[in-house]
């Protein structure tokens, strides 16, 4: 898996599903955070940046990213002082000392991964939108978006090229109504 | 750690039946596991699925029997409960006769459950039963079972994903059911078209090819105008038509005139979408019809659901793997407690009590003496409520939350008030165990045995993984229980589940070959129709024949009628209602879930900008909503999403239904919740 969370908007549904199951797998806030623009949903979460501004900004050096694992909390380093939270450009890490005892911030499901399983939104999310395989939905936009969407069509299972082309227009020639 | 053991269940909350690993620890629900291997859901759960835990250890369950006194609710123990029920039930039999005892079944509850309410009811001697089906899909029943047979899915849910076209009509599929959404966006991958009909652009229109705003209650026009298209274009499937239905002389007359011009005027969708859509679903050469409440909750609810499926048929679309017809479910068992006839007209496995053979075979099976049952149908929900402290005097509701989910809500709750005896078997006090006289705690569903049937017929067994909170009991017991004091144990000979299982095997063909080693095994569960034992299920029905008598569906003329209640001046707008994705129906359990509940708390209303703009209305501003019937505060939403002149609310905040108008279908009697005219106020001042 990559160490970072691949997020397809066009394919969230805003059903909080992500949102509940983090909460659910870490026993307090979620560290996803579905917020809407212009009504429609773009879950957000802890980006894993390479040249990350919360490691940049910590004074205790609690915050460390790595290949592998990403953004990295030391807990035992940090001294809950925020400036993480007030660093981070997408507004995705958080304090809350009375409900969590650390920065809510995406682990990648630290412990589920210890355990070989998945993490917890990427399993649960109904339609893929959050994926730790960036491979799959990468693969799909480029079949829907660069490819003449004909290959992608279900008509073309079983057929080639030009006729697969010649039926699917034959099925969806539309007319003008009178 | 090591100590838990993960448990199978099946998802209490839609009818999806996702799989659920509770893992269990020293009896007592640690944690819950992601059911990756599950052939149903392979892992993946909805925001309720995740928080049905929280209804496990809640704080509000109830946990002994509670009867009302002066002072309050008193704890009262189980011997004492039944017995006070016991004799309140027969001095109402005594005085009043069978038919003034009412029983509310559950689509919470198992197959087992629901028959045995209805047994109850019936060796009672009355056929006063019913449940929220009657709210949700009885139009579906009334609507398709003259024409197909059957009143249920034709396909498993699976099948979205191989369709070329799925058209949903009142469907908000992504929001209600989000599991099943994978199997849509599955489909939308290979490059299916996705058609959308709704006055809301809902979740489930956004990832749409074409979405048609409707106005509500104008369904029935716009498939009229597309079945119109697709007989003018010639783009019916002729060959099917011929062999396969009767009656198309007659719907080919009724849509002679309904061209896509006169839908436009009534729906508000241009002509030109109208055409559209008939020619892309017409065309696709396996396309899917998914419906739900946005047709059945109307008072043409039987009459909207014909013309779907007339346009299924018309187009060949049923009867094959990827193409069919989905009236998608609620409730996690309603497919269940109607294929149990926990309905005021049906008998087990859809037998009318009209017809004497049906009444005959049970009244031997159950060993009642001839003539016990009778042939005219008992009381529907809203006939009960109606009823209720006049005809009605006692009422036993299991599960059920009317005052909640009932129209005209405060007419509801004030014949509930003038009741003789209400019983109400429930998780928590909820807004209609206020009102009870006893109130017994039911075990929920991790906390007993039994088997569900999904929205496509699917049948799981879902085991018990840990003891009810307290002294609270699983709903068979109470109702075994109950039928001995009641004098009846000679009808109840049941230990468990299971018991009931191998009865209901007998007496409902469908279920023949379920037994419950059988449905504990299997782990995707087994489709009905499933005769015998080593029958494999019927995941498609209507393959080569319909269940109707010559094996030939009918295909019903439509003919399209306003709704009852238009917007005037005084109330210039159409308030509909539905459902939210982090709520389910009466907001008992998930209202008081942390998790959901910090997301969504409170009831709004959402409004478009330019009504809200004319009303002088923000976002985030308290308004009132006023219809005929009752007025309710609530916090505007203004958006786009919402047509001009329309109003939606949802329906799991108690005072939503007190809106909702109490007028009934003909054939299915069920209310129309989804039209209502109201108008709206500015409040002052932000509210909470």
């Amino acid at each position: 898996m990559n160490a970072f969370l691949y997020v397809d908007f066009l394919r969230c549904t805003a059903c909080f599903a992500c949102e509940t199951a983090c909460r659910t797998a870490h026993g307090s806030g979620s560290r996803i955070h579905l917020a809407f623009a212009d009504g429609l949903p773009v879950p957000l979460m802890c980006r894993q940046c390479e040249n990350s501004p919360c490691a940049a900004v910590c004074p205790e050096q609690a915050l460390a990213w790595d290949t592998t694992h990403g953004v990295v909390l030391l807990d035992e380093r940090c001294t809950r002082c925020g400036l993480c939270a007030m660093a981070c450009p997408f507004g995705v890490l958080s304090v809350h000392p009375l409900e969590c005892p650390n920065v809510v911030k995406c682990d990648l499901c630290r412990d589920r991964r210890a355990e070989g399983k998945r993490p917890a939104c990427v399993l649960t999310c109904p339609t893929e939108a959050i994926t730790d395989e960036a491979q799959r939905p990468l693969t799909r936009r480029r079949l829907t978006g660069m490819v003449p969407s004909v290959l992608a069509s279900p008509f073309s299972q079983n057929l080639s090229g030009s006729k697969a082309r010649r039926q699917r227009n034959e099925a969806f020639r539309e007319k003008d109504p009178r | 750690m090591n100590a838990a053991t993960p448990v199978r269940t099946v998802c209490p909350y839609c009818a999806v039946g996702c799989h659920l690993d509770l893992l269990v620890e020293n009896g007592r629900v640690a944690g819950l596991e992601y059911a990756v291997d599950s052939p149903v859901n392979g892992g993946r759960l909805c925001a309720k699925g995740h928080a049905a835990l929280e209804m496990l250890n809640h704080p509000d369950r109830l946990q002994h029997p509670l009867q009302r006194s002066a002072t309050g609710w008193v704890p009262v123990s189980w011997d004492r409960a039944l017995d006070t029920a016991a004799e309140r039930i027969g001095k109402i039999l005594a005085a009043h006769g069978p038919d003034a005892l009412a029983f509310l079944s559950t689509a919470k509850g198992s197959n087992e459950e629901n028959y045995l309410v209805q047994k109850l009811a019936r060796v009672l001697g009355t056929h006063n039963v019913d449940h929220c089906a009657r709210l949700c899909h009885a139009s579906t029943l009334t609507g398709l079972a003259p024409m197909l047979g059957m009143g249920a899915a034709t396909n498993p849910l699976s099948d979205l994903g191989r369709s070329d076209c799925l058209f949903f009509v009142g469907s908000n599929l992504a929001e209600n059911h989000p599991v099943a959404f994978r199997w849509v966006q599955e489909a939308k991958d290979r490059g299916a078209r996705i058609l959308v009909a709704d006055p809301r652009r809902t979740p489930t229109a956004w990832i749409a090819d074409l979405h048609l705003p409707l106005k509500p209650g104008t369904d029935l026009a716009l498939l009229a105008a597309m079945l119109h298209v697709i007989f003018q274009e010639g783009l019916c499937d002729d060959a099917f038509i011929a062999q396969r239905t009767r009656g198309v002389e007659a719907l080919r007359a009724s849509v002679k005139d309904t061209d896509p011009f006169w839908a436009a005027r009534l729906t508000g969708v241009p002509a030109r979408d109208i055409v559209r859509a008939a020619r892309l679903y017409a065309k696709a050469p396996r396309a899917s019809l998914i419906y739900c409440m946005g047709v059945t909750q109307h008072v043409l609810g039987t009459e909207t659901v014909r013309a779907c499926a007339d346009l299924a048929l018309v187009t060949g679309n049923v009867g094959r793997e990827g193409s069919g017809l989905f009236p998608v479910r609620g409730q996690d068992n309603v497919q269940g407690a109607c294929d149990m006839g926990a309905l005021s007209g049906l008998l087990p496995g859809y037998r009318p009590v009209s017809d004497p053979n049906a009444r005959i075979f049970f009244e031997r099976a159950w060993g009642l003496p001839a003539g016990t049952l009778g042939a005219v149908p008992g009381l529907t929900v809203t006939e009960m409520e109606q009823a209720a402290g006049d005809r009605v005097r006692g009422l036993i509701a299991i599960g059920e939350n009317p005052v909640v989910t009932s129209p005209d809500s405060r007419k509801t709750q004030e014949n509930l008030k003038r009741l003789d005896f209400l019983l109400v078997v429930d998780l928590f006090i909820t807004e209609t165990a206020e009102l009870a006289h006893l109130v017994l705690p039911a075990a929920a569903w991790a906390e007993k045995s039994g088997s569900r049937t999904n929205t496509d017929r699917r049948v799981q067994w879902s085991p018990k993984a840990v003891h009810p909170p307290g002294e609270a009991r699983p709903d068979w017991k109470i109702l075994t229980d109950l039928a001995h004091r009641l004098g009846l144990g000679s009808f109840f000979p049941y230990t468990c589940p299971e018991d009931v299982l191998e009865e209901i095997r007998r007496v409902v063909p469908a279920y023949g070959g379920m037994s419950p080693r059988r449905l504990a095994t299997a782990a995707e569960g087994i489709a009905w129709p499933c005769p015998e034992e080593n029958h494999p299920g019927t995941p498609v029905l209507h393959e080569h024949r319909f269940a109707t008598e010559d094996g030939l569906a009918r295909l019903y003329p439509v003919v399209f009628r306003e709704v009852p209640e238009l917007p005037d001046a005084d109330f210039p707008y159409c308030l509909t209602t539905g459902r939210v994705t982090l709520h389910y129906n009466s907001g008992a359990m998930t209202r008081r879930s942390p998790s959901l509940g910090s997301r969504s708390p409170y009831l709004f209303v959402e409004i478009h900008p330019e009504d809200a703009a004319r009303e002088g209305i923000r976002h985030g501003e308290r308004v009132r909503v006023v219809t005929r019937r009752g007025t309710m505060e609530a916090r505007a939403h203004v958006t786009g999403s919402i047509g001009p002149g329309v109003v939606f609310a949802p329906f799991h905040f108690p005072e939503t239904n007190a809106l909702t108008q109490n007028v009934l279908d003909p054939a299915a009697k069920i209310p129309e919740f989804k039209t209502a005219a109201c108008r709206l106020e500015k409040m002052r001042g932000t509210g909470p």
